[in-house]
């Protein structure tokens, strides 16, 4: 936008984050911080953080000094003999629900489940009711890669985990007319012990497995139990580049396809009567918290630590306009078009932690000051639609198990949060001296204008408090400067909502 | 009602000027716009008297700091007005002492001639600089009629849309100004409304009675 004689300059969309700045368009942000898109282009202070199901979890559930340290989101199928747990009627319908294992001792530092706890396992509702399905073993030293994950997957009627089990040592699951613990025996075959496990193409697919980093091993068609080979049987089993030096460290499934992820590369596994693949890219992912699934493809997080999305047939680059800031590995989540990318460290500004967020119809990159060590999201048929959860700070005791986007909360787990939105620098034209006589605002709450010239550290000037549904103030007079960038920040509790903001720019008159 | 320092400054900002950067340059203009009509009109509450402390054998005395010219000096005895002169023309004349006549006005000094032989009683009448106001509930009517206001808030935003690199809107709230100070010049020009003006004649006749020899 250039300016030649005195006009008003209006911007009506706050856009994501672009951190290209030569590349950087008027309606992008330099910065920004907790506040997420308009649909019509605006932008305000994203909603808080709650502790989901702390009540329930609180009355002798989850005992002090546990922490939850993995969750999964499980259908329908799992819930069908839930009613009859704990001595009352708890759930009669089919539900769908979040799995969780709580242990008493912190993870490794890599996340690592501990090798020597005490876990529980316990299964949360949308309306925060939990059911307590007791104590369990943790997974324990494997020696190969992957080392102590723990493999958890919904099944026909199960819950499957992949667990030195209390009761036989072998993998156990949670099903059945009183929802018990039990061990997952075999019909046929032997159960294989790896640390990945899902239910996909109609059977149960094992990889991660020990002294075999290569390798997955899928059931016989419907039947989780059913390992058996032979004559008559159609479980198979493939090794992926085996002897390459890298080790399978996740998976995600797309349309067809299943994606199973080594460091290095990554294959799709097209035909699930069969194994049949083929190598898709010569990317990897760095954990297998750093895949997610989403309706447009399988998002990963390669060496370097950018974000790409492949649909199994083409991948392209998602994170070019964050890539300045992503320097860590992530936890990856998904929810009602959005993309979650959790990094506990890296981004150079305060805080140096956050959570990034991806809109897949906006395409647009903004971040949030929360950090989760891992995401599951779960659409509880409620009405609210899809909801995001994830664990906070598992090295701390407590019910850790979070809701992200918990419109009844405007605080992070009681914490006020800041959120900020700051444009680019717009030069108006040439990198002359330009005059702003007036920035006007449009929006509701409380708005902390700042100005950066000549591309400096952002200047205060003024508080504008934006009344009712809409209101427009102005901040008169900033100044002169040859470039000017504008932010607009809320400060602590309640929020800001913005619409638009427009700016009196004329030439400086020497 | 007499309107405030903080109402004039309010305004001068109006819905046009950040207070947080403009608010001492509007309090400056404020005082700068009542020292500018000072100067121009003869505005009552402005003007001083001084009666000078004259001693035998000193001709030149300190002004009163708020002076900023002197308009005339009287002889409170004889009833008679002193010459003004100046300085220089003081600087040639013969050393003399007796009853002042003349004085002059240089460097903050009032000088007399000749040099006071005794304690005359001499008055003289100046010009004021007025007071800058700092107190936001000052009252304008200290230094000019609050009906004078709107020319203090006129030449304050002349020189602060100058200042925005705006000469549209400086140019019209100076010509407000320019508007109000010559309507102030009128009110004060012209002390005595009720006062004959009329030039005499060359066959005016005396005011007096005649007294005619019988």
């Amino acid at each position: 936008v250039s300016v030649a004689t005195a006009k008003e300059v209006r911007f009506e969309r706050f856009g994501g984050l672009n951190l290209r700045d030569d590349d950087i368009a008027d309606h992008e942000a330099r910065d920004l911080l907790n506040v997420i898109g308009k649909p019509r282009g605006g932008t305000q202070t994203r909603d808080g953080s709650s502790r989901f199901a702390s009540a329930a979890l609180t009355s002798g559930v989850l005992p002090a000094g546990y922490r939850f340290v993995d969750v999964w989101p499980v259908g329908y199928q799992k819930t069908t003999s839930l009613h009859s747990i704990g001595g009352g009627i708890v759930n009669k319908d089919a539900k769908p629900a979040l799995f969780a294992i709580a242990y008493d001792t912190a993870p490794a530092a890599d996340g690592t489940e501990p090798s020597s706890a005490s876990a529980k396992a316990i299964t949360v509702f949308g309306d925060g009711t939990v059911v307590d399905h007791g104590s369990i073993v943790p997974w324990g030293i494997l020696g190969s890669e992957g080392t102590g994950r723990l493999g958890v997957a919904t099944g026909p009627g199960f819950i499957f985990i992949q667990a030195a089990a209390p009761l036989s040592g072998g993998p156990m699951k949670i099903g059945g007319a009183n929802d018990t613990i039990q061990t997952w025996t075999a019909s046929a075959g032997s159960v294989p012990q790896g640390n990945l496990l899902r239910w996909w193409s109609g059977r149960m697919i094992v990889t991660a497995i020990n002294g075999q980093a290569a390798r997955v091993v899928a059931s016989n068609i419907g039947d989780a139990n059913d390992w058996g080979t032979g004559a008559g049987k159609t479980s198979w089993t493939v090794d992926l580049e085996p002897g390459d030096g890298d080790a399978i460290v996740g998976w995600a499934a797309f349309e067809t396809y299943l994606f199973v992820f080594k460091r290095r590369r990554f294959w799709r596994i097209y035909d699930g009567e069969t194994g049949a693949n083929a190598v898709v890219a010569q990317l990897g992912a760095t954990s297998r918290f750093a895949i997610a699934e989403t309706p447009y493809g399988v998002v990963f997080q390669a060496r370097d630590y950018s974000l790409w999305l492949t649909t199994g047939t083409s991948v392209r680059r998602l994170s070019a306009n964050i890539d300045p800031w992503l320097n860590a590995p992530a936890a990856l989540g998904y929810a009602d078009d959005h993309l979650y990318v959790s990094v506990p460290s890296g981004i150079p500004r305060t805080p140096s932690s956050g959570t990034f967020d991806y809109d897949f119809v906006t395409d647009e990159w903004r971040c949030h000051s929360f950090v989760a060590t891992q995401f599951a999201t779960q659409d509880f048929d409620d009405g609210a639609g899809q909801k995001l959860f994830g664990l906070a700070d598992p090295s701390t005791a407590g019910k850790n198990l979070v809701r992200y986007f918990d419109p009844a909360v405007n605080d992070d787990l009681g914490t006020a949060y800041d959120s900020y939105w700051a444009s680019p620098h717009h030069k108006f034209g040439t990198e002359v001296l330009k005059r702003i006589t007036e920035l006007r605002v449009e929006g509701t709450g409380q708005v902390d204008v700042s100005f950066s010239k000549e591309r400096a550290a952002d200047s205060f000037q003024r508080s504008l408090s934006l009344n009712g549904n809409w209101d427009q103030k102005a901040v008169l007079t900033p100044g002169v400067a040859r470039s000017w960038g504008f932010k607009f920040a809320h400060s602590g509790g309640g929020y800001m909502s913005l619409d638009a903001f427009a700016a009196n720019v004329k030439a400086k008159r020497s | 009602m007499a309107q405030t320092f903080a109402q004039l400054y309010g305004q001068v900002l109006g819905d046009d000027f950040d207070s947080s950067k403009y608010l001492t340059d509007a309090k400056q203009a404020i005082n700068d716009a009542i020292d500018d009509i000072a100067r121009q009109a003869s505005v009552p509450l402005l003007e001083g008297a001084w009666t000078v402390p004259i001693v035998a054998g000193t001709a030149t005395y300190t002004l009163p700091a708020d002076d900023v010219r002197l308009l005339s000096a009287f002889d409170a005895e004889l009833h008679q007005s002193l010459s003004e002169s100046d300085q220089e023309t003081l600087d040639v004349s013969s050393p003399a002492s007796g009853r002042p006549t003349t004085f002059a006005q240089y460097g903050g000094s009032v000088t007399f001639y000749p040099t006071p032989n005794r304690a005359y009683s001499v008055q003289v009448r100046y010009l004021r600089d007025p007071a800058s106001i700092t107190s936001d509930s000052a009252d304008i009517t200290t230094v000019m009629p609050d009906s004078y206001a709107f020319a203090v808030v006129a030449f304050a935003r002349a020189r602060l849309f100058a200042r925005e690199d705006d000469p549209q809107l400086s140019a019209f709230w100076r010509s407000e100004y320019e508007r109000d100070l010559g309507r102030i010049k009128g009110d004060l020009g012209r002390r005595s409304r009720g006062r004959v003006r009329q030039v005499p004649g060359p066959y005016r006749q005396r005011l007096a009675p005649r007294f005619l020899r019988p």
